[in-house]
């Protein structure tokens, strides 16, 4: 028996220093880089923002900053993933829309700010666009929508008109049912991952519909996201099972403050 | 002249034990529970045979137990990667590459193994020969 635990111990070792030795090599970035071809996203988001902010200024103040850090330093507490990952751009216009784009910028109209009426939906927007991110769904839309090959060539050239109309089109890009769910529940997981109370991402959905209803208008960000009432439906069917602590994020003073704030800084 | 066909016997069920486990992996995969079923009901039918028959039947459940461990990792592994709430990863990578090494070395021992034993000669593995021999008792 002795010999036996002793070859098996010095086997188990060995396959143990293999497995670690093998772990070393970066198979996951290398199929990632294979999958992404030549794309730098990287590149791509950089001009992409430039291209946002010659469409609309990008409101920078102590208090966005101040704000947007604290949103996405309280998402990534709970959460994998590193507060710095993700840039989160506030914008100059009242229309009523938020987006990702490739290299982890999150752009965020300043419409969509003033209709919230609690940071909490403003965190469910964020936790919504961060899932699109995560989950490669900016990716895989301009793979399908064949956008890749064109932003290759423009990127390559340095920007112009194409990364412009690219952006456009991201901007009001339509996901699939299944991502838009996929980015909900993801979603939904960060958010209560890190105690912020999720109910947020369902009281938007539901204001934003009765708001386009009253009005007749739809904002194009809501368009593209289908079936808003069963989403906010599932997301409060989703809430009710929870027993979570929840701890605020900021007070409601400091919020509308905040946005009294953004305000006078047009 | 009938222990010469006795022995000529054994001789090939020792080695079928071992061939058995291999074309049950090739069968299969990639369910890993394949082999070692096919090796234990063959083990099952030998129980009563000869000590030699019945070593290496011991020596190639063993190592088809082994794997059988390593093999059903990797397969859940791959399971939730594919179907469930894991991502590819380099640990991944990694441990795969190691089954992949540990299943080839089994197969070409299991070979070596097959071949040596119908010739009669013993064939006993690093591995698992010790444990083997505390296992199967020399009375039938």
């Amino acid at each position: 028996m002795k010999t036996f635990l002793l070859r098996f111990g010095i086997t188990l070792s060995v396959l143990t220093a293999l497995w670690f030795a093998f772990s070393r090599i970066p198979a996951k970035e290398s199929f990632q880089s294979l999958a992404k071809g030549n794309f730098d996203e990287e590149k791509f988001g950089e001009l992409a923002m430039d291209a946002v902010f010659m469409e609309s200024e990008e409101l920078k103040s102590d208090s966005v900053d101040f704000v947007m850090n604290k949103m996405v330093n309280r998402l990534s507490e709970g959460n994998l993933f590193a507060s710095n990952k993700f840039h989160i751009h506030v914008v100059n216009n009242n229309e009523v829309n938020a987006f990702a784009l490739p290299g982890n910028h999150v752009v965020v109209h300043s419409g969509l700010i003033y209709m919230c009426d609690n940071p909490e939906e403003l965190l469910g927007v964020l936790a919504h666009e961060i899932a699109h991110l995560e989950k490669r769904h900016v990716y895989e839309r301009m793979r399908t929508e064949g956008m890749i090959t064109l932003i290759e060539g423009a990127v390559a050239q340095g920007g112009g008109a194409t990364i412009a109309t690219a952006v456009g089109e991201l901007a009001g890009l339509a996901f699939s049912r299944d991502q838009e769910n996929e980015a909900d529940e993801v979603g939904f997981v960060f958010l209560t991952n890190s105690n912020i109370r999720p109910n947020g991402m369902a009281t938007l959905f539901r204001k934003m519909k009765e708001d386009s209803e009253m009005s007749g208008y739809i904002p194009e960000f809501m368009s593209t996201h289908p079936e808003l009432e069963s989403r906010a439906l599932n997301i409060e069917s989703k809430c009710a099972g929870l027993s979570n602590t929840f701890v605020p994020v900021m007070t409601q003073e400091e919020w509308e403050n905040f946005q009294v704030n953004l305000r006078l800084a047009l | 002249m009938q222990d010469q066909v006795r022995e000529q016997d054994d001789r090939e069920k020792a080695a079928n034990a071992y061939v058995m486990s291999l074309v049950a992996l090739m069968a299969g995969l990639p369910l890993p529970i394949v082999n070692l079923l096919a090796t234990f009901i063959f083990f099952m039918s030998n129980r009563k045979s000869s000590y030699f028959v019945r070593w290496h039947c011991t020596q190639a459940l063993l190592s088809q137990f082994f794997v059988f461990i390593l093999n059903t990792i990797s397969f859940q592994w791959t399971f939730r990667i594919l179907f469930g709430d894991l991502e590819f990863s380099n640990e991944y990578f990694g441990y795969l590459c190691v089954v992949i090494i540990v299943n080839v070395a089994e197969i070409i021992g299991t070979l070596i193994s097959a071949v040596k034993v119908r010739k009669g000669i013993e064939s006993n593995w690093w591995l698992f020969s010790p444990l083997t021999n505390l296992l199967v008792r020399k009375e039938s």
